[in-house]
């Protein structure tokens, strides 16, 4: 029986060749697609998966309200949880904290600025253990620290890293005990280091036990099998025992366990650490993947029925000499399942060849990454599986209805055909009119007026060289001039944080406005600037004055934005000038001496903040921002390298174009709608497939009506409007269905930015107009040989 | 063996009934012959039709070997089919995608027959039928009247009791059409009831009776004298 249906079954995808060619280049169409989306979306979904135990792993988040307003939602809670949980809370297995910074290492000649240190508690490996490839990871005591495999051999080249001494800021020498193997690209962790944090309780920057006021990553890891909500109840039990401060002014805090797999995924909240995938975009990459995947079934099923039509007969046959529905189902069961496998195995082969072509087109770190081995072919096998069930249970279904008797193929069901016409089509509108729009938004977010002007301000890594020199600030000032002195530099500025970079760690504080009476609970991004911050980045000074020239005129003087106007409660700018501010837990008066414009210092996603500028130069190395003349970019371009080296001969000039630098927070929208692009053209290819192999079919059951017509005087012409008459109008009512579906798919994300642009009609014009023309293209070009021929031809065997 | 009381088969259209088969009897015996003749468009393929339950009485009864059969099941109808009832029709439909062997045999595999007893059964038929040096070409590459002959072996190959044949001969040249009757006949001396639609009144005569049909009725019924 078996070796009948699988014969039959080859036979029959051989005889009729262009349909199976047809079909089976939908599905590897579809399939490819969808395989290469797949290999993407396991990849978000394996984050951290590399670790021993990762499902047990949660990071601590962190909220804290006021009067029921929240004030503080973020990823980073207080040190002090992390002794507290150790000695506590006996079914966490294990808990570690950390702190993220960026800093300097230098080992003998070699040195290197803005390299990822994640200073890390005692113990750290128990919750995150990395691949040793030589040492041990061990932060028991200060100055203890390891490094990536990738990083050793850049700064120690080929000594052995361990057991040596790399100095860290200049002033603390940290050695080395460990090399760890590099981590695969998806992790949340990115960090080329692991030092011990007791190196700061030594150096008496923090207290050996930690405060309770937040400014921490702290992870815990469950034991087996039990609940992490009774560890939750007994973590949110230490705000009453340790943190009674808070109800002093009348704030509430609270935690809660994040999953360690969810933690690259963007949430919106403070301190995230390597969150860079919106959750949304990858949601609705799955929905198109499913639907181009979908779209190419749709084709197979009216491919088959269509055929079956005339294969009635055969079919007829073998219902005549003992067939039952069964059977004939199993026999479309067979051709089925060998077309997909056929499918699937060209895909596969297309998938494992052009692998690497993909993550570099779409520039993800595929390669570098940690897949679990066998999930990409599963998942695959069974979408596969089910696509088979799906359409073979349609197909089967649509035979064991068709009429028994010989020789009539009457058959219903050309308005459901017709049907999945349409929803092919219209998925296909649907998937252009969203594509469409996606580009809408970022190039509205790209072009939008950020209240700044990135163009023509150039971006320079401060000399990391220089951050134990007391003079640092008199060689800037050096530099500043020099580069100022040609004509093509119109401004200069040092920042300790540039647009489009997230302000971290000690830049986040709260002021306090002493005559507004109460304290206000919101966190303020302090940035460090000079007397060029105003003209470098083009900002409108509303009120007061710029910094002055000299550093002793501007000491504890202090620039603020309109949106710390507001929220320091003061009615206009005017007002503001002259006033004197605090920062929290701070006697320093602080001086506000000129207000200027709100401006996005971060993508549209999000909203503008509260900000203040002093004149401190940077505490760490920070940014040089230099504004230049674009005319003679080159020239200015070798004029600062030459400047740069003459003044900071021991750091290279490290430099980026700000509005680039901007953009690059859009990577992850600009990916996805990469991603889309390419589906949509491949899901309108499948579809057109489809509608061709569909009129294929038309044809050759119309033969004899088009010769009869043509006979009777009809033209070439007015036979190809008739069948396009047909098949257009099917077309007019997937518009009818797609544009109200896509107005609503699209205005539900675009509520996912702060900063939107409008769902306009020629988009929908547009998408409508294209998939017409390639419908119109497509029936017009297959019927046009038909219409033209000889009608003899068709009639002759009647 | 077959009885047929009062049929009725008739499409009803906007305005009017067209009748098919009107009120038809008739008994056919366990070994007869029978050749059912008569105008196109007389009925002769519908009648065919119903006594293979390819197709339903609008009215009247139906007993196949003793048995109701005017309102079967579906999965009956198959049963019926598979192990009652032959067919050959004026366009052989073999079934294309097989060759000689192949098809002669699907209908023991729906039966689910052993493969020793499959193989035992088809090179039986082909050798009987001499057509062992074909048994690996398709259908396309025989003559019709090879074709029919597959046909015929495709049909009998499951023993059936009763063979239907709508016009074996029709597409083929006279030669082979009385090769094929022959055939028939041989079978019918065996003891295969078989009851066929013709146009050719010598092939007619192959068969023990005729049944004349006029626009759904039975005009003749008669024993051909030998």
């Amino acid at each position: 029986m078996l070796k009948l249906i699988i014969i039959s079954a080859f036979r029959s995808l051989l005889k009729y060749k262009q349909m199976s060619l047809i079909n089976l280049f939908g599905l590897v169409l579809g399939l490819t697609s969808f395989l290469f989306s797949v290999y993407y979306i396991v990849y978000e979904y394996s984050f951290d998966s590399f670790f021993d135990k990762s499902e047990n792993i949660y990071r601590i988040n962190y909220e804290v309200s006021k009067q029921g307003e929240p004030i503080y939602q973020g990823a980073k809670s207080p040190r002090g949880l992390f002794h507290a949980i150790r000695e506590q809370i006996p079914e966490v297995e294990a808990n570690g904290c950390a702190y993220f910074e960026k800093c300097q290492v230098l080992f003998e000649d070699t040195y290197y600025a803005n390299q990822d240190i994640l200073w890390v508690s005692e113990d750290f490996e128990d919750v995150f253990p990395l691949d040793m490839i030589a040492g041990v990871a061990d932060y028991s005591a200060p100055r203890l620290g390891i490094i990536s495999e990738t990083a050793a051999k850049a700064l120690f080249h080929d000594k052995d890293p361990v057991g040596r001494i790399m100095e860290v800021n200049g002033e603390m020498p940290i050695e080395i005990t460990g090399v760890f193997k590099d981590m695969p690209s998806n992790t949340h962790l990115t960090a080329k280091y692991f030092v011990s944090y007791k190196t700061w309780v030594e150096m008496g920057i923090m207290g050996e036990r930690g405060d309770w006021s937040g400014g921490w990553w702290n992870y815990i890891k469950m034991k087996k099998g039990v609940s992490k909500d009774q560890s939750l109840q007994k973590i949110n039990g230490f705000v009453e025992m340790y943190m009674p401060f808070l109800a002093d002014d009348h704030r509430e805090a609270s935690f809660s366990l994040q999953p360690l797999k969810d933690l690259h995924f963007i949430q919106g909240i403070d301190g995230e650490m390597g969150a860079n995938t919106n959750y949304s975009s990858l949601i609705n990459l799955i929905v198109v993947a499913l639907f181009t995947l979908f779209i190419a079934w749709i084709n197979y099923v009216n491919l088959s029925t269509a055929q079956a039509q005339t294969r009635s007969l055969q079919i007829s046959m073998r219902k005549l000499v003992g067939a039952s529905n069964i059977h004939v189902w199993h026999q479309s069961l067979a051709e089925s399942i060998i077309l997909n496998l056929f499918a699937l195995t060209i895909s596969f082969v297309i998938y494992l060849i052009f692998k690497n072509t993909f993550a570099d087109f779409f520039n993800i770190p595929l390669k570098e990454a940690y897949i679990p081995p066998g999930n990409i072919l599963l998942i695959l096998l069974a979408i596969v599986a089910l696509g088979i069930l799906f359409s073979s249970i349609y197909y089967g279904i649509y035979l064991a209805r068709m009429n028994y008797i010989v020789g009539k193929d009457k058959v219903k069901g050309g308005k459901f055909k017709q049907g999945l016409v349409m929803v092919q089509m219209a998925l296909s509108i649907i998937f252009l009119i969203s594509t469409m729009v996606v580009y809408k938004q970022i190039s509205f977010m790209k072009n939008k007026d950020l209240g700044i002007e990135l163009n023509g301000v150039i971006l320079c890594t401060g000399p990391a060289s220089l951050n134990p020199d007391p003079q640092k600030r008199e060689k800037y000032q050096g530099f500043k001039n020099e580069i100022l002195s040609f004509a093509g530099f119109e401004s200069a500025t040092f920042n300790v944080f540039v647009p489009g970079m997230e302000p971290i760690g000690y830049t986040q504080r709260e002021f306090v406005n002493p005559e507004q009476g109460v304290t206000s609970g919101t966190v303020y991004y302090e940035n460090s600037a000079d007397d060029g911050l105003i003209n470098t980045y083009k900002i409108d000074l509303l009120a007061g004055n710029n910094f002055g020239i000299s550093r002793r005129q501007n000491i504890n003087d202090v620039l603020i934005n309109q949106n710390a106007l507001k929220q320091l409660g003061f009615e206009n700018p005017e007002e503001a000038v002259g006033r004197w501010i605090f920062r929290r837990g701070d006697t320093t008066r602080l001086e506000i001496i000129g207000v200027v414009n709100d401006f996005h210092n971060e993508g549209l996603q999000k909203p503008i903040y509260p900000m203040v500028w002093n004149n401190n130069y940077p505490f760490e190395f920070g940014y040089f921002a230099i504004r230049v003349n674009t005319k003679n970019l080159n020239e200015s371009l070798a004029q600062l390298k030459s400047v740069w080296n003459r003044h900071f001969t021991k750091d290279e000039l490290n430099y980026s174009f700000a509005d680039q630098h901007f953009n690059e927070q859009y990577k992850s929208e600009s990916r996805y709608s990469k991603f889309y692009v390419w589906l949509t053209i491949l899901s309108i290819a499948i579809a057109t497939i489809g509608l061709y192999g569909l009129i294929v079919f038309y044809l050759t059951k119309r033969d004899k009506e088009i010769g009869l017509r043509k006979v009777n005087g009809a033209s070439a012409i007015q036979v190809v409007g008739l069948l396009n008459k047909d098949f257009l109008s099917w077309i007019i009512i997937s518009f009818v269905i797609a544009f109200p579906v896509s107005w609503y798919a699209m205005n539900t994300w675009l509520e996912n930015f702060a900063y939107k642009t409008n769902l306009s009609w020629w988009v929908f014009a547009i998408a409508g107009m294209a998939v017409f023309s390639i419908a119109v293209l497509t029936v017009s070009l297959k019927s046009w040989k038909a219409a033209s021929r000889n009608p003899v031809e068709a009639l002759r065997y009647e | 063996m077959i009885k047929l009381r009062n049929i009725d088969r008739y499409f009803d259209s906007k305005f009017q009934r067209t009748f098919v088969l009107k009120g038809v009897d008739l008994d056919v015996e366990q070994g007869e012959f029978v050749s059912i003749m008569g105008p196109s468009g007389a009925g002769k393929s519908t009648l065919l039709n119903i006594i293979g339950l390819l197709d339903e009485p609008n009215a009247g009864e139906y007993y196949l070997l003793g048995d109701p059969a005017f309102q079967l099941k579906e999965k009956k109808k198959v049963q019926y089919h598979r192990s009652h009832i032959g067919f050959i029709f004026q366009a052989f439909h073999l079934i294309d995608e097989l060759n000689v062997y192949e098809n002669i045999e699907t209908p023991l595999i729906y039966r689910n027959v052993k493969t020793k007893e499959r193989k035992a059964l088809v090179a039986d038929l082909l050798d009987r039928f001499n057509m062992v040096a074909k048994k690996d070409l398709f259908p396309s590459q025989l003559s019709g009247g090879q074709q029919q002959l597959v046909a015929v072996a495709r049909a009998i190959v499951g023993n059936p009791k009763l063979l239907l044949a709508d016009e074996p001969t029709g597409n083929l040249h006279s030669e082979q059409g009385e090769m094929i009757m022959k055939l028939l006949k041989k079978l019918n001396e065996e003891g295969m009831t078989i009851i066929q639609v013709t146009h050719n009144e010598a092939f007619a005569n192959y068969g023990s009776r005729i049944v004349k049909l006029v626009d759904g009725l039975i005009q003749e019924d008669y024993q051909v004298k030998k």
